[in-house]
């Protein structure tokens, strides 16, 4: 991300006011909006929230709106300071807190740019958050936003902390679909739908090196499916299920029962990653063992899915 | 296929095997099982001792255990060369000789590099050759003021004479001692010029232990749970938590006898880990730093009390966030530092110490603890947590957030985040650069030392032209801070006096796992070491400054 040094005031026009500000008495329209981060968890039957407010911990995008921008003037950096207004501090000046704003990305639709950052409160609350500019960093210096006046009045944000049952790691109805690698030469689409921590999924696979004629006993079963049920866990899930083979295969059922069980990884670009780990009972037969086989994947979640 | 897939683990056990049955020391001998050096250490070294501008106090036994050597003449490739380096593999000082005035080169007066080694227990290999670095390392502290720097290494590195990482520290401790001539000069400031000032000694202190096993490439990555359960067992064993408080204790007494009137007169430790060294680190003070937290939280008058109770309470039961007070306390402290660049161990490790991110400190507070991980260092990123998931295989997670600071790295945990240091947009930062060569150190960091050293001329005129100390609130060492490349902000409402800064890293400032002697990072780290020791003389965290002749006399008898 680079920070925007110049840029003509008048190219922004992107207008969101979250919360009025009354400083000096009088009604104007707001610097700065604060929205969740993307990344934020979804929490959408809590009421404190649907009045506006934001969640403690959670990770904020602080936006100059157009009034912001248009305060700035000519100054090529802007700075937000928070304030915490709430609980009052005994003995000492409240604590503050600085962040310099970035260019944000382009918008895709009005392609206008603004700025951003980012920041998350960790104690409910109120806060108040300023606006500063400045000409120039400060260095060797420190930066002199505290003894200059704010651009514009400032934008009050109530914080709020919810209870662990307001805030469950795995809420509501939950959707994900992916695409897997299953060691050694197998692709395998897959979807799934969970209730809380109960899901189903049904994944279909293809492994290419059974592509080919079909006179060649080699070339059985380039594609198969499976379905299963899936329990939802910290670490990830566990679940069993059966996988049919279309083809018959000498001393194979034709549906094979599945034991699968998935760990989530750190997501990549915002997507979920998992490490995948499954047995296979080739055979249903009283001496089981030998015909267990284990099976090894790693898993991307697409777009749209909500582990 | 069959035979590849058969042969490949039977390769891999086979080199790891033998990395196991050849475990010795690099940089000393191993006293348990031979009594004398090798004989190719009889072979003495090109440079002259003379050459090393020692103190003349020292005597001339200690003076001999050391070997005279520079970085010019580890890194060259004739012959010469090859026998300062075998030299240098023999001995664990290095002094390095000082550069007078070049026209390619500013000064320096000379810098030692003492090298520890440990065993895979944590052990040191060669108890008497430690001993020996403690007693010089006790008197060039008694002698002179210094600037005290230990560094420990990483996975895959190790304590002989031309690794990555030696290298690079060397380059480092070489711009310390240039820094130090530099900023010592006499300077013209308005109508008075400055008197000079003694430029400190510059001391690196470098702990070694097997962080590379193998050399084969590819097998390497299949040491990851191996070195670092090492890397753990060394830190936690105990041998290495005795060095720091050694070095602690010897720092402490030497700064009790100099006057604190200038933080650049008075001498200054730092420790620093990178990696599994990281993780070695942290293992070694986390125990320390734990206690300090907890006695002064639990000093803390009124912190399950007041108008917080409530708050406190329902945190306490949810077992999700750290506790909130808005009572300031002080975590004990003499100022020196611990930083950990791109850590290779997993976030939950912090999860206590992450209970003082909701706390107040007061304004005397003294910074403890850094982290700064790399969002672009992709082996703690993407194969550290793939690591993790077979090594916790057994393990369980009371929610997905705990899971995840379980698999993901130290640093790169987002939720303990206090901080990001970002690139400022500015044309004059020196791009990343890669050099190859004998001792060299790959990203080139000797190349920006002098201009580095010279674009901090501003900022050294600032101080020394101040009369009076900073105001407190310009030394808030966890509030909003500009340096010349870069700048440090709170990514949360964390207290600008906290102790802990746990820091994810632009990809402009750290470009990856080991771009981590680049001379953006390096101006930062001496930036904020500067700082700390100016809060640190301006508070007097280390006791009142022994000016008077009696006291000092007094102090002097306690040594």
């Amino acid at each position: 991300m680079r920070v925007l040094t110049s840029w003509p005031a008048a190219c922004v026009m992107l207008v969101v006011a979250l919360a009025p500000s009354s400083v000096l008495g009088q009604q104007t329209e707001s610097c700065l909006v604060v929205e969740n981060d993307k990344t934020a968890p979804v929490r959408k039957s809590v009421a404190a929230l649907a009045s506006g407010a934001r969640e403690v911990d959670v990770k904020q995008v602080v936006r100059l709106t157009s009034a912001g921008m248009k305060s700035l003037g000519n100054l090529p950096l802007a700075y937000v300071k928070v304030v915490r207004v709430e609980p009052v501090t005994d003995g000492s000046a409240q604590p503050s807190f600085v962040r310099l704003f970035e260019e944000s990305p382009a918008d895709p639709i009005g392609g206008e740019r603004s700025l951003e950052t980012h920041f998350s409160f960790s104690r409910k609350g109120d806060y108040a958050l300023f606006v500063y500019g400045a000409p120039a960093f400060s260095w060797p210096l420190p930066p002199t936003i505290d003894s200059g006046d704010p651009l514009c009045p400032p934008t009050h944000v109530n914080v709020v902390e919810l209870t662990p049952e307001e805030r469950p790691d795995f809420p509501g109805v939950r959707g994900q679909w992916w695409g897997t690698y299953r060691v050694p030469t197998t692709v395998e689409l897959g979807a799934s739908v969970f209730v809380r921590r109960i899901g189903v999924a049904a994944t279909a696979a293809l492994d290419p090196t059974h592509l080919g004629s079909r006179s060649n006993p080699e070339n059985v079963n380039p594609v198969t499916a499976a379905i299963d049920v899936r329990y939802r866990g910290a670490r990830g899930y566990v679940g069993g299920g059966v996988r049919y083979y279309p083809d018959e295969e000498p001393d194979r059922d034709q549906l094979r029962l599945i034991v699968v069980a998935g760990e989530e990884l750190p997501s990549f670009k915002g997507r979920p990653m998992w490490l995948l780990l499954g047995l296979r009972l080739e055979q249903l037969q009283k001496n089981f063992l030998s015909e267990l086989r284990l099976e090894f994947a790693f898993r991307f979640d697409l777009w749209g899915s909500r582990p | 296929m069959r035979t590849f897939t058969t042969l490949v683990p039977v390769a891999a056990i086979v080199c790891l095997g033998a990395a196991c049955i050849t475990h010795s020391p690099v940089r000393t001998f191993d006293s348990v099982n031979t009594s004398q050096p090798a004989a190719a250490c009889k072979v003495p070294p090109v440079s002259s001792q003379q050459g090393c501008a020692m103190d003349p106090l020292l005597p001339a036994q200690v003076v001999s255990r050391g070997v005279c050597t520079s970085s010019a003449a580890l890194q060259a490739d004739s012959l010469e060369g090859e026998r300062d380096r075998l030299a240098v593999k023999c001995a664990s000082w290095e002094r390095h000789q000082p550069i007078t005035t070049s026209s390619t080169s500013l000064p320096h007066k000379g810098f030692d590099l003492h090298v520890l080694e440990f065993d895979d227990e944590g052990l040191p290999w060669n108890r008497a050759q430690q001993a020996e670095t403690f007693d010089v390392l006790e008197r060039q502290l008694r002698a002179e003021p210094a600037v005290v720097v230990a560094f420990v290494h990483g996975w895959k590195n190790d304590a002989s004479v031309c690794n990555g990482n030696l290298s690079c520290f060397r380059d480092v401790l070489e711009i310390l001692a240039k820094g130090e001539i530099h900023f010592a000069r006499p300077r013209q400031g308005g109508a008075a010029t400055s008197p000079p000032v003694t430029p400190r000694r510059v001391i690196g202190v470098y702990i070694g232990w097997r962080g590379g096993t193998v050399r084969a490439k590819g097998l390497k990555q299949l040491t990851f749970w191996g070195r670092k359960h090492t890397a753990h067992v060394v830190g936690d064993n105990g041998a290495v938590t005795a060095v720091i408080d050694r070095l602690r204790t010897m720092v402490d007494k030497a700064r009790r006898l100099q006057p604190r009137r200038n933080a650049f007169r008075t001498t200054s430790m730092i420790f620093i880990g990178h990696s599994f060294g990281a993780a070695l680190l942290y293992s070694a003070v986390a125990t320390s730093l734990n206690g300090k937290v907890g006695a002064a939280i639990q000093g803390a008058t009124g912190l399950e009390a007041g108008p917080a109770a409530a708050e406190v309470a329902q945190r306490s039961l949810t077992n999700a966030r750290p506790p909130v007070s808005d009572h300031s306390i002080e975590v004990e402290t003499d100022g020196d530092l611990v930083i950990l660049v791109n850590p290779a161990m997993e976030a939950s490790r912090f999860a206590n110490l992450n209970q003082t991110r909701n706390l107040k400190f007061k304004e005397t507070q003294m910074p403890m603890f850094l982290t700064f991980g790399s969002e672009a260092d992709g082996a703690v990123g993407g194969f550290f947590p793939l690591g993790q998931a077979f090594a916790t295989l057994a393990r369980s997670a009371r929610s997905r957030d705990i899971w995840f600071s379980m698999e993901k790295g130290f640093g790169l945990y987002e939720p303990y985040h206090t901080h990001r240091l970002v690139e400022k947009p500015d044309a004059q930062i020196p791009q990343p650069e890669r050099t190859s060569g004998t001792c060299r150190c790959t990203s080139n960091l000797a190349a920006f030392g002098d201009a580095l050293i010279l674009r901090l001329d501003p900022l050294y005129e600032l101080l020394r032209n101040a009369t009076t100390p900073p105001p407190d609130d310009a030394l808030r060492m966890s509030g909003y801070q500009e340096t010349m490349y870069t700048r440090l902000e709170p990514v949360r409402d964390v207290d600008p006096n906290n102790p802990f800064i746990m820091a994810s890293v632009d990809p402009q400032v750290i470009g990856g796992h080991s771009d981590i002697f680049n001379a953006r990072f390096m101006d930062f780290l001496i930036e904020y070491v500067i700082k700390n020791e100016i809060k640190r003389n301006k508070h007097g965290a280390y006791g009142p400054g022994l000016t008077d002749p009696a006291v000092r006399t007094g102090a002097e008898k306690t040594l």
